[in-house]
């Protein structure tokens, strides 16, 4: 079990080690920089906690909605989204390999930024799906041309598993393209 | 209890029943004066305000129904019959929805039930911005130059190079910021005033638009003004000049833009000039309750009549702070037939005060206002501390009304300290749940401009590139991963289900 959060942007693991005597927390993030800190924890309520990590003590309350942790911390408010098994393992991202992007599971279409026979980049954001109250975006796991889009506009639906776009890698053309593009 | 600059103390009866026409932050405030005054309270209410403060606060609660929750806010008929059904005397109608509706004041009137604001009369004369703009003029306050010729005149085009870029296009029946325009050039003329036309049918109802001279870069400063029928005084003024899309967001008084530093000697003769200037307009038009007169205010030390407001504004607790009164208790007073509790000698201002407006949006991308709900609540509190809020736990943020959703006001015995007192207040306060813009207004605070006092209404746009987010350093970003971590109920049922002894030995990695 590894807890997975997302922070501005960024994901990051946050893995209890151990917690008696002391607490022993393994964060390592995208770049797969690891770090252990030791950090001790003391609660006023179910929503106020004093954190303290390398003698700094910092003050904080936290209320969890759903996915999300709202933290006030140091004089303002932040949001952790926790990146559950679904969305991260059958990653949408993680169909690189294929060329078709396929939805982890059943949503909806919020907005599509990309038209067939666009040149896309890797990592380029084809659209943006909201599924399980999530907003998601969908990227582009290499770098390639649009072909086809399986959802029509914003506002479609689509079952778990259902191909929400196809890429053609830019090395390896269908004929019929090739043809088009000259 | 009786204010610092109050000269007679609160006798005599005031009404038997007031009705509070308005929701939120402000509805509050104004029970707030009715219990201080021991007079019975109704509060209206939609449906989805029901478990708000003030409907649970206030003696009795009706809740009224409409298409929309604003459009009953503003369903004269309902809330008229509600006063009948009820025996209220008088109402309240804060600010917004009906408080500068003649309509509605002359119906109550027409009912016997007192509107605890000016006349009709002068509703509908400060309502109307040309006609307010003429009444001013021929006061002799100075008024921003403008064209009175419509489109289709001739000499109309001449009139418009005469005046000269840019010009800003204000509908009629406009205010509060809302209605205008800006135009850069000829060619962009008619267009917007076609747009311009129709926008203000469609929001005010009334198509009429006309063309003042646009200063891009003034200060935007009004006056308190307070009148019981027998004396106009004022208190002071506001410096309201940072804005965005030309709503205010922070407010103070005094201004900066007299004092010493920045004016030298001329500072308290330019102030004591605009606040004469608005107790003129004011008495000139026989002004009762609460007002403020806004003017634009240039570098070169002119200013010029912009609109006044016939109301209590959002931001009158500034006035409050720095002077030690109750203008909502003054405004019940003197719609009751007694005299205001003060006099122009005995109100004298002490300090500094600043308010900020405390906004659903995500002030860092566009101010797209945002929906959310109070997970989490708790207001900042202490010495010189004021927060004017209809928040509660659970509750649904929604785009139905206005996104400000609180205010935050500090007083200081220096402009310095109140800005010190401001920031450590909201970083204090705990709002969790919705976006809000409390980062960005302590950006603007810790700003160097803003603490130099020297800054117009192009402020937020000049220092865009400053007023960013921030991100965590190392050591708060690791705090905040492990204290989400820590706090994330599925990590802590797990926790629970852990036997201890397998704690120690890695059991949690896979």
């Amino acid at each position: 079990m590894q807890p997975k959060y997302r922070l501005a942007d960024r994901q990051y693991v946050v893995s209890p080690l151990r917690r008696t005597p002391n607490r022993i927390i393994e964060i390592s993030d995208s770049q797969s920089r690891n770090r252990r800190v030791s950090a001790d924890i003391r609660w006023f309520d179910h929503v106020h906690g004093e954190l303290s990590i390398n003698g700094v003590v910092r003050q904080f309350y936290a209320v969890q909605d759903d996915q999300t942790i709202h933290l006030h911390m140091d004089g303002k408010v932040w949001q952790l989204e926790a990146v559950d098994a679904f969305s991260d393992a059958a990653g949408v991202s993680g169909q690189a390999q294929s060329g078709q992007v396929k939805a982890p599971m059943p949503g909806v279409v919020l907005e599509i930024t990309v038209r067939e026979g666009d040149l896309v980049e890797e990592g380029q954001v084809l659209m943006l799906i909201e599924s399980m109250k999530l907003q998601m975006e969908v990227k582009a796991g290499r770098a390639g041309v649009v072909q086809s889009l399986g959802v029509e506009s914003a506002g479609a639906s689509f079952d778990k598993g259902a191909v929400l776009a196809n890429i053609q890698s830019a090395e390896r053309q269908e004929p019929a393209n090739r043809e088009a593009v000259s | 209890m009786t204010a610092r600059n109050s000269e007679n103390p609160d006798t005599g009866p005031h009404f038997k029943k007031v009705l509070i026409a308005n929701r939120g932050e402000i509805a509050l405030r104004v029970l707030e004066a009715l219990h201080s005054l021991d007079i019975p309270s109704v509060a209206i209410y939609h449906y989805v305000d029901r478990k708000s403060p003030v409907v649970q606060m206030a003696d009795e609660a009706v809740e009224i129904v409409g298409e929309s929750p604003s459009g009953a806010h503003l369903d004269i008929k309902q809330i008229i019959a509600i006063c009948e059904q009820l025996g209220v005397d008088a109402v309240h109608p804060c600010y917004g929805f009906l408080s500068e509706n003649a309509g509605f004041a002359r119906a109550l009137e027409d009912k016997g039930i007192t509107f605890i604001g000016p006349s009709p009369e002068v509703i509908e004369l400060m309502g109307d911005k040309i006609t307010s703009r003429e009444f001013v003029a021929s006061q002799k306050v100075p008024v921003p130059p403008s064209i009175t010729l419509s489109a289709g005149d001739p000499g109309f085009m001449q009139s418009v190079i005469d005046l000269g870029f840019p010009l800003v296009v204000k509908a009629s029946a406009g205010g509060g910021g809302k209605g205008m325009s800006i135009v850069n050039s000829k060619e962009e003329l008619e267009s917007t005033l076609r747009v311009a036309s129709s926008e203000a049918e469609k929001y005010f109802g009334d198509d009429r638009v006309y063309i003042e001279r646009y200063f891009p870069s003034a200060r935007h400063i009004e006056v308190q003004v307070l009148g019981d029928g027998q004396q106009v005084i004022h208190l002071g003024e506001r410096e309201c000049s940072i804005q965005r899309r030309f709503q205010k967001i922070v407010e103070e008084s005094p201004s900066p833009a007299f004092s010493e530093e920045q004016a030298g000697e001329k500072g308290v003769k330019q102030r004591e000039s605009i606040c004469q200037a608005a107790v003129a307009i004011a008495s000139a038009a026989h002004y009762t309750s609460a007002g403020t007169v806004e003017f634009l205010y240039t570098p070169e030390g002119e200013y010029f009549f912009l609109e006044m407001n016939t109301r209590i504004q959002v931001e009158h607790p500034v006035t409050e702070m720095v002077y030690d009164v109750d203008l909502v208790k003054e405004q019940i007073r003197i719609a009751a037939g007694h005299p205001m509790s003060l006099t122009q000698e005995a109100v004298t201002p002490v300090g500094h005060a600043i308010e900020c407006r405390l906004c659903a949006e995500d002030a860092f991308n566009g101010f797209m206002p945002a929906t959310g709900k109070v997970l989490l609540l708790k207001s900042p509190s202490g010495e010189g501390v004021r927060f004017d809020s209809g928040l509660y736990q659970g509750q649904e943020i929604t785009t139905a009304f206005d996104p400000m959703l609180a205010k935050l006001v500090v007083h200081a015995g220096s402009r310095a300290d109140a800005i010190g007192r401001m920031v450590q207040a909201l970083r204090e306060l705990v709002l969790l749940g919705i976006d809000t813009n409390n980062e960005y207004l302590t950006r603007i605070l810790e700003h160097s401009a803003f603490a130099s006092g020297e800054f117009d209404t192009a402020f937020v746009e000049r220092y865009a590139d400053d007023l960013v987010t921030r991100h965590p350093d190392k050591g708060l970003l690791d705090a905040l991963l492990i204290a989400g971590m820590l706090s994330d109920r599925n990590i802590q049922r797990l926790e629970e289900a852990t036997p201890q002894p397998y704690d120690a030995i890695g059991y949690w990695r896979n």
